[in-house]
């Protein structure tokens, strides 16, 4: 299935890339995110704990990035097993622009899922991986706004990421919020 | 003896018994059943994967979660169930076997992959997300043509490929005689995967005598006795320590004519811990890995004459098997059934098919209501429209001018099956004049366009096999399948009888139609009979409730084994009046001589002379008792037949089929209950229209399963359902006792067909082919829109 | 996982129970397993066959949707309660006399539904009873013989309270 999306995050490049280094705030706004860790240069892990009705589970996916073109895109892949939900593979193209009000980004993803999630939830996973990437961007652009504020910009416990590496976490945010919104949905 | 004419309730309709409690929430399901102290509740750890190797299986969460008593692994039941598979004895079957818990590998989505025992259901559900099973994925076949597509992944590796069964078969100088015709034709139609439906899911419950040597198990089943010999084979105990039941039974169509692993594993489980242990599924797991049907490619040719007649027949027909063989039948039942069907009601003599079934990555198909025969007949009753549309001969006429005549009974088709007695064109004619045909084809315009919507007439003609017995089902390679059933009949010390029948009811109504029939024959009331079936200590052998057998053989068997009783009974009141048994006559419960008017005994004081609770003691050489047994193999198979005509529209905008008008002409020999047969007609009817129009189970190119849930499968709802216009012919056959035929399958059989060609009548102005159900609105309108835009680019 | 158990009150059938279940209890197991009324039947757990239908408060509800703990204070009418052991109900009889059930798994719900129908409806023409009855699901009898069932005993009650 193809998941296509694009938002205007309404902050500077700057701003935007800053907040974006910040894991935590990653954390904060990937709905039932627990962790999102660096493995290495291209490898990353989350942990989402969701609950839909009786279902409830952690889901832990690998996300691996490729066709990197700094500043301009990514290719991301993802998978991730949610034991008895059932499991998803993803792959996104991530593309960056600047415009006018703020950064442009353009996902295109397509996803496979497997399991429960397939089976009960086919139905709702476009509605659900919509619902959840909104509130993800929604999320977002509410603290970037905030963090726009002069003396709010530089957050404290930014770690020191190279520049062009805020790409990395938004696009891997991107990936999650769309692969675990499979999972939810079942 | 009472001539076979000489019934008085059999043909009656007889409101049934069972309505009293099931309406009053007393029925007793097998989830309803009052749970044995100590019970254990399982829960299956379902694949996610189509095709996976299983690397490890982690469990130590779930075991440590409070309330679960262990989770176990295929490999842990390697020692206490045999692998799983039925009993096939056919030239082109290669044998599948199948750890009922996948022990190293799994082939389809849903398959076992660990069970959980728990104290509550609830904590086997929790500990379901507790169990951590590491897969790795493997390329997966969902479909037909992946399967047999050269190179594609061999999922069974001892059979080298993915054919599990090929069958052929050939008459005499097929190539010449087929050459005969003036023209040949061909297609190719498809149905999709589908589901039983049935409203009960499926569990089961062992429950272990105290030193856990003798079990019963219960289970919705439709085939008791079957269930019983293969735990038995598969988990070496003897028979005898085990009890099957039935108990009530929410709907069976097939589905649950079939041994499942689950069986198995309760029993084993209740012979491992000593302890009761009961399984319960949910819709999910229901759609997911019950048997599915359907699935089928047929390409078939046909030769005819300028005159429309058929010269013959050629098909080429491929199932879908699914991961496994499903037990007892295996594939060949649809391969076979369908081949075997095809020639229907019409009169070819040439006939040629080579059948194939492929295992794929998808649940194990096997018996529903129809099997083989929906598809049959939207082949064989497709090509008599194209016949019609080629020729320019009207499809009723193409059908008139091939069918079986009247004087030709009875008549032995293509493939060796003999046809007793049938209505095939009487029903065809009364199923048009139902419908008003002749004046809706006058009235029809060419592009059938009328009021903005596409109108269309379509006919199915068709026969139903039904009763099979012994014969029928050694000659398809069912080498365990008894083909009889039993019954065994007793006048109790009171005078009150009970029966005992090898059948189960899932909701046909037996506890009625089979108190009508010993009542009938022993000359008592109804109420005087109670009917037990579905009980392995209680009923002797038999085959059990399916594909149309329970009126014919059941049915048979218990009209057999009152009469023998009839005749101990005339025994012992001949000596007690001093008359002939002969000339005795069994009414209004007693036994009267009709050449002496006055004398007369009740049916209670008959039997207590044989209880030895009088003083009159028994004639000579008689023993005691009042009871007998009867073993009924009917014949190979008897035929009962209809015809459906079905009128639709096909709204252009949305590609909505809405049928207008529904005629049935349904001839199943011998009523027992009209009512009943009524009742029969009417819900596979339905689910016919449901096969045709929207139910499909899909699964995506990696074999997963997207729709297991009754939103996403859909079945009819009332406000999908046409009045049906219902008429019976009653054509008794003259092969089966009391020339009872089958009554279940028609309805769906007749339906498929009629529909199919109902819309491709309505669309065939466009330019529309029809070839593939289900027609769901998108697919229709899709086509519509594809054929317009053809049209268009010719223009 | 289990939790901390609840107190429910609830007049199931004119009856009171208390009965201390997990929050997460779904009512038809409440019914079925704790109040022993097996005849509220599960087809589906997901709210799509209508087996399960009671009546809640007096209007028809999925049993298997619904948590029992949710219901504290509630007033259930289940298809035990419809006729208890005597005679039975003119839907019920209408059921019986049109051949309206075949297995009777679904037929409980069918009850509750056709009993809160005909309460707001007396006197619904066909095609309002196949609206209806589009919340339940039955597999057995292709609903034809149910739909005449239903107007049958929207008939018998008319002709029932007219007479009273």
């Amino acid at each position: 299935m193809i998941l296509e999306g694009e938002t205007l995050i309404p902050a500077n490049r700057r701003i935007v890339w800053k907040a974006l280094n910040d894991p935590e705030m990653l954390r904060a706004c990937i709905p039932g995110c627990k962790s999102l860790d660096r493995q290495s240069d291209t490898d990353f892990t989350a942990s989402v704990r969701a609950a839909i009705g009786p279902i409830s589970a952690t889901f832990g996916a690998k996300i691996t990035l490729s066709e990197i073109e700094p500043d301009r895109g990514y290719t991301i892949s993802g998978e991730g097993k949610g034991g008895a939900a059932g499991f998803a593979r993803g792959k996104a193209r991530v593309d960056l622009e600047d415009e006018t009000g703020g950064t442009r980004l353009r996902y295109n993803a397509d996803v496979n899922v497997g399991g429960k999630l397939a089976q009960v939830g086919s139905r709702l996973i476009q509605g659900t991986a919509k619902k959840l990437s909104e509130e993800f961007f929604g999320c977002l652009s509410e603290k970037l706004s905030g963090a726009s504020a002069p003396d709010k910009a530089a957050p404290p416990s930014a770690p020191a990421v190279a520049p062009g590496r805020w790409l990395v976490w938004g696009a891997l945010a991107i990936v999650v919020v769309i692969v675990l919104g499979w999972w939810i949905a079942g | 003896m009472k001539a076979i004419e000489d019934f008085t309730l059999i043909g009656k309709t007889v409101l049934r018994r069972e309505d009293s409690y099931l309406m009053r929430g007393k029925a007793q399901f097998l989830d309803d059943l009052p749970e044995p102290k100590g019970l254990i509740h399982l829960a299956f750890v379902l694949s996610p994967y189509a095709c996976a190797d299983i690397l490890s299986v982690d469990a130590s969460a779930a075991k440590a979660l409070p309330g679960v008593i262990d989770v176990l692994t295929g490999k842990d039941l390697v020692g206490d169930i045999k692998t799983f598979a039925p009993v096939i004895e056919i030239e082109g079957y290669r044998d599948v076997r199948r750890p009922v818990v996948a022990v190293d590998r799994v082939n389809f989505v849903g398959e076992y992959v660990a069970v959980i025992l728990a104290e509550s259901p609830y904590v086997a559900q929790d500990a379901l997300d507790l169990v951590e099973v590491d897969y790795d994925p493997l390329p997966a076949v969902a479909g037909i043509e992946e399967a047999e597509a050269a190179g594609a992944p061999v999922i069974h590796s001892h059979l080298g490929d993915n054919h599990i069964f090929r069958a052929a078969f050939e008459t005499e100088d097929f190539d010449a005689r087929f050459a005969e015709g003036d023209l040949v034709l061909e297609e190719e139609f498809r149905n999709g995967k589908t589901a039983g439906g049935m409203i009960e899911p499926r569990g089961c419950m062992a429950w272990p005598d105290p030193v856990a040597t003798n079990f019963t198990l219960w289970t919705p089943t439709q085939i008791p006795h079957i269930v019983r010999t293969a735990i038995a084979d598969h988990l070496d105990i003897p028979e005898s320590v085990l009890r099957v039941v039935a108990p009530a039974v929410g709907g069976g169509f097939g589905t649950k004519a079939h041994v499942f692993p689950d069986e198995l594993i309760v029993v084993a489980l209740a012979r491992r811990y000593g302890r009761a242990v009961k399984w319960v599924q949910d819709r999910r797991e229901s759609l997911l890995t019950n048997m599915h049907a359907r699935g089928h490619i047929l390409h078939i040719k046909v030769s005819v004459k300028q005159d429309g007649t058929l010269c013959g027949v050629y098909l080429n027909l491929k199932t879908n098997c699914g991961a496994y063989p499903n037990h007892p039948y295996s594939p060949t039942l649809e391969a076979t059934g369908c081949a075997r069907m095809l020639p229907g009601p019409y009169r070819f003599q040439t006939y040629r098919y080579d059948v194939s079934s492929l295992i794929t990555n998808t649940c194990p198909t096997g018996a529903k209501r129809g099997t083989g025969q929906p598809s049959a007949f939207l082949a064989i009753e497709g090509m008599m429209d194209r016949i019609g549309r080629r020729l320019g001969i009207d499809p009723a006429e193409v059908r008139r001018r091939n069918t079986v005549r009247p004087e030709e009974f009875p008549y032995v088709n293509v493939v060796g099956v003999r046809y007793d007695t049938g209505s095939y064109l009487p029903s065809l004619e009364r199923g048009l004049e139902m419908i008003g045909y002749d004046a809706f084809r006058a009235a029809q315009p060419k592009d059938r366009l009328v009021n903005g919507k596409y109108r269309g007439i379509g006919i199915c003609n068709y026969t139903e096999v039904s009763g099979t017995g012994a014969p029928g089902w050694r000659v398809r390679g069912f080498a365990k399948m008894p083909g009889f059933d039993s019954s065994r009949v007793v006048v109790e010390p009171d005078g009150k009888i009970t029966v005992y029948v090898s059948q189960a009811d899932a909701g046909q109504g037996h506890y009625t139609t089979f108190a009508q029939i010993a009542a009938d024959r022993l000359g008592v009331a109804c109420e005087d009979v109670t009917v037990v079936e579905g009980d392995t200590s209680k009923t002797p052998y038999g085959t059990g409730t399916f594909a149309s057998r329970g009126s014919v053989v059941g049915g048979g068997t218990v009209i057999r084994c009152s009469e023998k009783v009839g005749v101990k009974i005339r025994r012992i009141a001949g000596y007690m009046l001093d008359a002939d048994p002969e000339r005795l006559v069994l009414k209004d419960g007693r036994v009267a001589d009709p050449e002496d008017a006055g004398r007369s005994l009740s049916l209670r004081e008959v039997a207590e002379t044989a209880y030895s609770m009088n003083n009159l003691g028994l004639p000579q050489g008689e023993e005691h008792g009042l009871e007998a047994t009867d073993y009924y193999d009917p014949p190979m198979v008897t035929m009962a037949n209809g015809t459906h005509v079905v009128q639709v529209a096909v709204d252009p905008e949305d590609g909505r089929v809405e049928i207008e008008r529904y005629a049935v002409v349904h001839d199943c020999g011998r009523v027992i209950n009209p009512r009943i047969v009524e009742g029969q007609v009417h819900g596979a009817t339905v689910q016919g229209i449901g096969e045709a129009l929207m139910e499909e189970i899909v699964y995506d190119a990696d074999g997963q399963h997207l729709n297991a849930n009754l939103l996403d499968y859909l079945m009819p709802t009332a406000m999908d359902v046409p009045e049906l216009e219902l008429d019976h012919i009653e054509t008794p056959s003259i092969d089966t006792v009391g020339g009872i035929k089958g009554a279940a399958e028609g309805g769906l059989t007749g339906a498929v067909p009629a529909i199919a060609n109902a819309v491709g009548d309505a669309l065939s102005g466009l330019g529309v082919n029809i070839t593939r159900v289900p027609l769901r609105p998108s697919s229709v309108f899709e086509q519509i829109r594809r054929a317009c835009t053809e049209k268009e680019g010719r223009a | 996982m289990s939790a901390k158990k609840v107190t429910v009150r609830m007049k199931v059938n004119g009856k009171e129970y208390v009965r201390e279940v997990e929050p997460r209890y779904l009512l038809a197991d409440f019914l079925r397993h704790e109040l022993q009324l097996t005849g509220t039947h599960i087809g589906c757990e997901h709210g799509v066959c209508g087996a399960c239908t009671v009546l809640i408060n007096g209007k028809t509800g999925r049993s298997c949707l619904q948590f029992a703990a949710a219901l504290d204070g509630a007033e259930i009418t289940t298809v035990e309660g419809i006729a208890g052991d005597g005679p039975l109900h003119p839907v019920q009889e209408a059921f019986h006399d049109a051949h309206a059930l075949q297995c009777g798994y679904c037929t409980p719900g069918f009850l509750m539904t056709t009993i809160e129908f005909l309460q707001s409806n007396p006197n619904p023409d066909r095609g309002q009873i196949r609206q209806a009855l589009t919340n339940n699901m039955c597999r057995c009898t292709g609903y034809l013989n149910i739909v005449d069932a239903v107007e049958d005993a929207a008939k018998r009650m008319r002709e029932g309270a007219c007479g009273a």
